[in-house]
């Protein structure tokens, strides 16, 4: 397939015959997504960016990280937009030569794209796996950059394609990441921000130490060295002279007769007097009003990739999410556990005095947890686990099936007393994400079989694996 | 003992007339001056004690009705390590209605990190700060030009006030509107530290507690210690506030008398300010204060002395003829003395320095009983037992004080030393030379 060119008219008027050209709003990408890559011709920023937000919005690896070029005929802001981009040309630039580049480059691309398992279907909706696999791909790093419409102050503008739209959750996902250890930040500037929104756009404002009233003028103090008289400017002004109130000698030479040894504020609503102003910031979003020392004040930072966060690109969120849960969550070898599984049908055959019960429980939506609670995520699992155990008595058994899917064997217990239990356990789970998480997330999912000893080990796994995966 | 004897011999076989010939000095001037001086205190007490108690009842009465805003002014420079002391002794003042302004004059230590603090605490109202250095003076009007108060009190950043003071010091404004300033009591905060700080304490009680109170009521007194004084606010503006120093505090004294305004002494309203532990420190001290006589009343304000003048006025006159002629005058005639001393009684001179010493110390403790009983109410425990150092005070005073003072009279009337002195920044100092102040 020839690579897809889309933006002007005057794309489809000059390459249309080494390019096919595309309308990415009208046509669903699915269309294009052998493209070896993807080149926009623009004049207009926000076509421009829409383009480009068109392709990296979208759930399949192969598109959203597919090479993107920009042929710039006269974009204003280009400096953001081409943050975002793979490469940009000037239209004088443009020739042979960079289409040749454009090839070798995106084949690079392309070849890392194709080790990602299922890079071809729509699997990633994690915004966070779409950014590391990103970073993995063109082997760069997330670079902060100066933007006065982003409610930081700064951005990373690779990122702002991934999102719908501006929103508190870049923070959430580079605080995630980091915690994670998936990426690691160099120092680049610290900021003020507000502790209600985040916000960087601040207004400080000097105000009066009494009324608080910001309507106070600044006066400078003169100290006339003859007569020993110090007072504001203005009791030294007469017409366009300074003479001194005291010893109606005129000031001729600064630091001859007479110095500014300092400065005094005047509150022109109360008639307060001061030299140090209080200083309170309100912030330009959501009004909050800080008082300069109660400010968060972030690092920013720009950021590469670490060692861990190759598994997490090639093998998906999941990955992560087990070492808590392991951690969390003392369990036996799923191994180990099927022995025993069959040693407890037997024995249930055997002696037909008992019943007991097996339960799976499965987590869903772990990766939305991770990314709301950024590193207090592993309080949370230990949380969960302690609900789960408080339920469990010591002869019960718990093993991994995967990383979200647990399966417990609960001795002597029939299936009427399992799920009483487990609908305990439900509730305070519920009770949990509430206190916890602003959306409330249905991310736990019970089922249980009975062991009567008629049904092998095979059959009652398939048993209750069956719906789990639904 | 051989001694002794021949001194009581010596003693007991002169007439009357011959000791009084050979201790002029002794009998002229100080017996008169002192001894006089506290007998017209227990004649002006023994007379005027009850209507005097009445006048300060109802003038208290009155103060406590107005309550006008007082403004206490602190100039100094890298004063930091006093403020909470003196913020919490304000604290506590029996007279809330004031604000406390601190002016720090271009400090280099932490008084702005303290001053800030106290600030924000809202323990004192106002923290002016001068990035650079301009002297007391400066520093004082600063503070004046901010200040809200009908009244101010001016005094040091190490004085520490009676829980009383300031209602003490502001209550003569209301028994006598025509005072313009009104002196409060200093006394010696580190008593015990040294030799030379138990001279002073007993000094600045006889001087100060006792001398002043006798010039206050004769309607001379000269100055309104910068320790610790009160002034009218109005007047201050009037006269442009302080000039420059060393000495602003006698200088603003005679500015205010000059309005024809009287200068009050309040033995009630008493503070203890932090006075030099050693006698080199006292020199020091003590050089810049008698040289800014010279340079104040023989210079500055010499017109006092011009009985011609329109503005002429016969307590100002006796103010500064008391102050020049017992300072300095007297203490050339010292010398004078000596000189005679050894050309008339060469043989006996041994003789009659002690007969002097003896007379002084029994002088001094005439004065003393006077000060315990005068000042009883207030006097602190440590400061009746300087008692037992009133042998060594003719030393202190009657040598010691004597030969500084000397040396500073002569260095300041010949070289106009008090201009060099770094107690003020050169850039001020040179004006104040070039100005002739």
């Amino acid at each position: 397939m020839k690579p897809v060119i889309c933006g002007d008219h005057i794309a489809e008027e000059l390459y249309s015959d080494r390019f096919l050209y595309k309308n990415l709003f009208e046509e669903t990408p699915d269309k294009f997504i052998s493209a070896p890559y993807i080149l926009i011709v623009s004049v207009d920023y926000h076509q421009a960016a829409a383009l480009l937000h068109q392709i990296r919005s979208s759930n399949i690896p192969f598109l959203y990280l597919k090479s993107v070029f920009l042929i710039d005929c006269g974009i204003a802001e280009i400096d953001y937009i081409k943050k975002g981009l793979d490469k940009t040309f000037k239209k004088n630039e443009f020739d042979e030569n960079s289409l040749d580049f454009f090839s070798h480059y995106s084949e690079e691309i392309n070849k890392k794209i194709k080790q990602i398992p299922g890079s071809e279907k729509p699997s990633d909706n994690n915004i966070a796996i779409k950014v590391l696999r990103y970073m993995y791909t063109r082997n760069s790093s997330l670079e902060p950059y100066k933007s006065s419409i982003h409610y930081l102050g700064y951005t990373y503008p690779v990122t702002d394609f991934f999102f719908e739209k501006l929103n508190n959750n870049l923070v959430k996902l580079i605080s995630f990441l980091e915690d994670h250890q998936l990426i690691s930040g160099e120092f680049v500037d610290r900021i003020f921000s507000c502790t209600q929104c985040n916000s960087a756009f601040l207004n400080f404002r000097e105000i009066c130490t009494e009324c608080k009233s910001p309507n106070i003028e600044e006066q400078q103090v003169i100290h006339h060295f003859r007569c020993a008289y110090v007072g504001p400017e203005k009791d030294f002004i007469r017409e366009d002279k300074l003479v001194c109130p005291k010893c109606k000698r005129t000031l001729k030479l600064v630091g001859n007769d007479y110095e500014k040894p300092s400065d005094i504020y005047s509150c022109n609503n109360c008639g307060n007097k001061f030299q140090e102003p209080d200083i309170i910031t309100e912030c330009y979003n959501c009004s909050k009003k800080n008082l300069p020392q109660h400010l968060l004040h972030p690092t920013v930072k720009s950021y590469k990739l670490e060692e861990l966060a190759s598994s997490v690109v090639l093998y998906g969120m999941n990955n992560l999410f087990q070492h808590d849960i392991e951690k969390n969550f003392p369990h036996i070898k799923y191994g180990s556990f099927l022995k025993t599984l069959e040693t407890e049908i037997e024995r249930i055959r055997r002696f037909k005095l008992f019943k007991s019960t097996l339960c799976l429980i499965k987590f869903k939506n772990l990766d939305k947890i991770y990314l709301s609670q950024g590193i207090k995520a592993n309080l949370f699992i230990q949380e969960l686990s302690d609900i789960i155990h408080n339920v469990l008595r010591r002869s019960d058994l718990i093993t991994l099936y995967n990383e979200t899917i647990f399966i417990i064997l609960m001795t002597h217990t029939e299936i009427k007393n399992a799920q009483q239990a487990f609908t305990r356990v439900k509730e305070n789970i519920d009770k949990l994400s509430e206190k916890n998480l602003s959306d409330k997330l249905n991310f736990i999912k019970i089922n249980t079989v009975e062991i009567t000893g008629v049904k092998t080990s095979k059959e009652i796994m398939d048993e209750l694996l069956q719906n789990a995966f639904h | 003992m051989l001694f002794i004897n021949n001194f009581i011999n010596y003693v007991s076989s002169k007439t009357f007339i011959e000791l009084f010939f050979l201790l002029w000095y002794f009998f002229i001037f100080d017996f008169t001056r002192y001894f006089l001086s506290d007998i017209f205190l227990c004649c002006y007490f023994i007379f005027f004690g009850k209507k005097f108690r009445e006048r300060e009842r109802i003038a208290l009465k009155k103060l406590n009705t107005f309550k006008p805003l007082v403004s206490i002014i602190v100039p100094g420079m890298n004063e930091g390590k006093h403020l909470d002391e003196l913020s919490d002794s304000l604290k506590f003042q029996s007279y809330k209605n004031f604000e406390t302004i601190v002016v720090d004059d271009g400090s280099d230590d932490n008084t702005n990190n303290i001053g800030r603090r106290l600030e924000a605490e809202n323990k004192i109202t106002l923290f002016l700060k001068n990035k650079t250095r301009g002297g007391k003076a400066s520093a004082a009007n600063f503070g004046l030009r901010y200040a809200k108060g009908q009244f101010i009190v001016h005094m040091d950043a190490d004085t520490s006030l009676r829980y009383d003071a300031i209602e003490k010091v502001i209550m003569p404004f209301f028994f006598d509107m025509n005072i313009g300033a009104v002196a409060g009591d200093v006394r010696v905060r580190n008593v015990n530290a040294s030799i030379a700080t138990n001279m002073q304490a007993y000094e600045y009680i006889k001087n100060i507690s006792l001398g002043r109170a006798v010039n206050s009521r004769l309607n001379i007194l000269r100055i309104v210690s910068g320790a610790f004084g009160a002034f009218k606010t109005e007047y201050l503006q009037r006269i442009g506030g302080w000039d420059i120093g060393p000495g602003l505090d006698g200088d603003i004294t005679v500015k205010i008398r000059k309005l024809k305004k009287r200068i009050w002494f309040e033995n009630a309203a008493v503070s203890y300010t932090n006075t030099p532990d050693t006698f080199k420190k006292l020199a020091n001290q003590r050089y810049r204060w008698s040289r800014s006589l010279i340079r104040f009343r023989l210079r500055k304000h010499l017109n006092v002395f011009n009985i011609f003048s329109k503005d002429f006025n016969i307590f100002n006159f006796l103010s500064f003829t008391e102050n020049v002629f017992f300072n300095v005058g007297l203490n050339f005639k010292w010398w004078f003395y000596i000189f005679f001393l050894l050309l008339f009684a060469y043989h006996d001179v041994k003789y009659l320095i002690l007969l002097n010493y003896l007379l002084y110390v029994l002088l001094n403790t005439v004065q003393f009983i006077v000060c315990l009983f005068f000042l009883r109410k207030t006097l602190l425990l440590n400061e009746k037992l300087l008692i037992f150092y009133l042998p060594l005070a003719p030393l202190y005073t009657g040598i010691y004080l004597r030969i500084v003072r000397t040396y500073a009279y002569i260095s300041e009337a010949l070289f106009k030393m008090s201009y060099k002195d770094k107690w003020n920044p050169w850039k001020v100092s040179e004006k104040a030379e070039k100005e002739k102040f």
